[in-house]
């Protein structure tokens, strides 16, 4: 009898343990996955976040985006999609859980790299670290889902058209409703020229968020979006 | 607005203007003492492991293809290795050939994104080829060998079949440049 009665503990401990295992693992994404993640977050604003434990300013930037999701809670939602190969899948998701950022946690599928990457932005290099800022108003195909991209000379003119520009959608305005004013200046850092924007609730800083990691000569490109500082204090 | 936001990047289907380029010495040299028939322009990283993972298969194809009479010009246009850290860094991985630094805005010139990334210039000085070496950062996975098939096709006078490729790769940590509204 007693033996009997270990069977089921034991295989409650096999299922604990499997279970362990599979919360630790990512959730495989292919193109038609992405799109469907997508539509499934229809009104909310989701920051997407491409990464790979072999990207160092992945690495750094990842808390940062956990601590500003926290700051935005209930506004905003991260996904993170690591780019690494099958053999790094176990160290990415230990990373992952290390820095406690938030599930979803997708992995790209082993598909075609470059159409995966089409898919989400034809203007994307697949240059990491990437992140795409998606709006509430995304809904069903992909020309409706709103990336953030910032043409240089609109960004050189107005410093604030993020706010209320076409292109950002309804986070930038929830954002303008909460903060009192958007400030645009250049910025750079040793990942190269940014361009650095900061909410401020009076004096006070709020966030900084950089956008146009993957600048080049046509402007900004900001579907691909950094941010490099979350901060508190003031200013001056 | 700085000079690198006014410069045209250059494009697949067009001609590439003359640009320096600074060898590990010091010494500048003008692409067009560099180049050759048909050129390989390739934009590598010491940091940067997708680039790394590619070392040897570089290395094969620079001593294939150069063979049949194609220039080579690796270029590390990031700003946070330095000279002294490509040299050790080429030395120690057993590159054979020359590695030179963006001496400027060659980077942004060629619109190059991430490393590892190359272009494939033809006789007449248009870029034919832009992306990616192959399609895996594992080369056990590799699919389509997609510089090496451009090359051929460029060597035997053919069009380009798949003229733009992409990977995931590391951004190019390009040099500081101030913004507009400083």
């Amino acid at each position: 009898m007693r033996i009997i009665a270990a069977r089921p503990i034991s295989r409650i401990a096999a299922c604990a343990a499997a279970l362990t295992l599979w919360g630790g693992q990512l959730e495989p994404l292919d193109r038609s996955g992405f799109t469907r993640m997508l539509e499934a977050r229809h009104g909310k604003v989701v920051l997407v976040d491409f990464w790979a434990t072999w990207c160092d300013p992945c690495r750094e930037e990842l808390p940062k985006l956990v601590a500003l999701q926290k700051k935005l809670s209930g506004e905003l939602e991260l996904v993170t999609i690591s780019a690494d190969e099958p053999e790094q899948e176990s160290a990415a998701a230990a990373f992952l859980e290390r820095e406690q950022v938030p599930r979803p946690r997708y992995i790209k599928s082993m598909e075609d790299d470059q159409a995966f990457i089409d898919s989400v932005d034809k203007k994307w290099s697949g240059a990491l670290p990437a992140l795409f800022l998606y709006d509430r108003e995304k809904s069903g195909g992909r020309d409706e889902m709103n990336c953030l991209h910032v043409p240089q000379k609109k960004l050189a003119r107005h410093g604030s058209w993020l706010l209320t520009g076409d292109g950002a959608g309804a986070l930038v305005r929830r954002i303008r409703l909460r903060f009192s004013s958007l400030f645009y200046k250049a910025y750079s850092h040793d990942s190269g020229p940014d361009g650095e924007f900061s909410w401020r609730d009076g004096d006070e800083v709020r966030a900084h968020l950089v956008l146009g990691v993957a600048h080049s000569s046509k402007g900004f490109y900001g579907c691909s979006v950094a941010i490099r500082h979350i901060e508190r204090g003031k200013t001056g | 607005m700085q000079l690198a936001f006014a410069l045209a990047a250059v494009l697949l289907g067009a001609s590439v203007p003359d640009f320096q380029v600074v060898d590990l010495q010091g010494a500048s040299h003008t692409f067009a003492s560099l180049k050759g028939g048909t050129t390989v322009v390739a934009f590598i990283a010491v940091r940067c492991p997708v680039s790394n993972a590619y070392n040897q298969r570089m290395e094969a194809l620079y001593k294939d293809y150069s063979a049949k009479g194609v220039k080579f010009v690796f270029i590390n246009a990031n700003v946070n290795e330095s000279s002294d850290e490509v040299k050790a860094h080429a030395q120690q991985v057993g590159f054979t050939f020359p590695v030179y630094r963006d001496s400027g805005n060659v980077a942004d010139r060629f619109d190059a994104q991430v490393t590892p990334e190359t272009f494939v210039i033809d006789k007449a000085g248009i870029i034919r080829y832009h992306g990616a070496i192959d399609d895996a950062q594992n080369e056990a996975r590799v699919r389509k060998q997609s510089l090496h098939v451009a090359l051929d096709e460029v060597l035997a006078g053919k069009a380009v079949t798949v003229a733009e490729t992409k990977a995931f790769g590391c951004s190019v940590k390009r040099a500081h440049h101030r913004g507009p509204t400083d």
